[in-house]
């Protein structure tokens, strides 16, 4: 059975509405401050949700990741880019790593250049996750042995 | 989960999240990782110039050593009666792993429970300079360390 993960990461979709902002914030700053002193709410009104809609869409586009699983294969999407797929079987060792922001990534040595699975950002239990990671590869070995 | 499990999961976030990161930054687990025909339940790779924000990362960037260094545990409880030889076999194993990481220094732990006096003893005098040991007995929640400067140290951050 196939799960799914694909949480709202906050501080993502946070910075890509502050990236929406900022740049109609740009705009309006050059415009003739005749012209928007005496609608400044409603522009302020507008800008919020331009970069509501925006950032939403950018969110989407860069950010936002899904990793779905099964017993034999994972998969893994980030934005709207092609999601890359693997078999569990592929990997021979699994390790959990911690980068300098405190985030935790499984990652899945094989013959190549070994792989990461964001947990952190996927709101899963990092330690949790690599023995499961662990026991699906072991199995994968086993069964294909 | 059982007890020695449940204190390997307890030093692996210690030195991960905890007070092992004052020390190194202990940036990669493994469990159940081979050295040879030992395996050791948990593996923890880092170096001593930890990682930060702006001034803690400047900080860290000229004044500490920038070293490879590695954190082994092994259940000890599991296995035969703890003796010299093969607590040897251990520190050989885990002096194998450094020399091809080429890192500068090791904390081996050993996670067991009413270790005997002839264990304690080969514990209190490891006395590798390099290699620093130390055996958590899981029963009296004491920690045994070798008469070593790194073991000393080690006895600091491994309280459960």
């Amino acid at each position: 059975m196939e799960k799914t993960r694909s949480p709202i990461q906050i501080y993502y979709l946070f910075k890509s509405f502050m990236i929406m902002f900022v740049i109609q914030a740009l705009i309006v700053m050059f415009m003739p401050a005749g012209l928007i002193g005496p609608i400044w709410y409603q522009v302020l009104a507008v800008n919020l949700t331009v970069a509501a809609v925006l950032g939403w869409y950018l969110y989407k586009q860069w950010y936002h990741m899904e990793f779905s699983y099964s017993d034999s294969r994972f998969q893994l999407k980030k934005g709207k880019g092609t999601p890359a797929s693997y078999e569990w079987s592929e990997f021979s060792q699994v390790s959990l790593a911690r980068n300098e922001y405190g985030e935790f990534k499984v990652r899945l040595h094989g013959s190549g250049e070994p792989l990461e699975i964001p947990v952190s950002k996927l709101k899963l239990d990092p330690f949790e996750f690599r023995f499961h990671a662990m026991d699906l590869i072991s199995r994968e070995k086993s069964s294909s042995a | 989960m059982d007890a020695a499990e449940r204190a390997l999961a307890a030093l692996e976030k210690e030195m991960m999240k905890g007070r092992g990161r004052w020390v190194a930054d202990f940036n990669e687990s493994f469990r159940a990782y081979r050295v040879g025909d030992v395996t050791f339940d948990l593996f923890i790779s880092g170096n001593t110039r930890t990682k930060g924000f702006l001034l803690s990362r400047l900080f860290s960037f000229f004044l500490n050593p920038n070293y490879e260094v590695g954190f082994f545990a092994i259940d000890a409880h599991d296995r035969d009666e703890l003796n010299a030889r093969r607590l040897r076999r251990w520190i050989l194993a885990a002096k194998s792993h450094m020399a091809k990481s080429e890192m500068r220094w090791a904390w081996l732990v050993l996670v067991g429970q009413s270790p005997s006096d002839s264990a304690k003893k080969c514990v209190r005098e490891a006395t590798d300079k390099n290699v620093g040991i130390a055996y958590l007995d899981l029963d009296s929640r004491q920690v045994i360390s070798a008469d070593t400067f790194l073991g000393r140290q080690l006895k600091k951050y491994i309280k459960l």
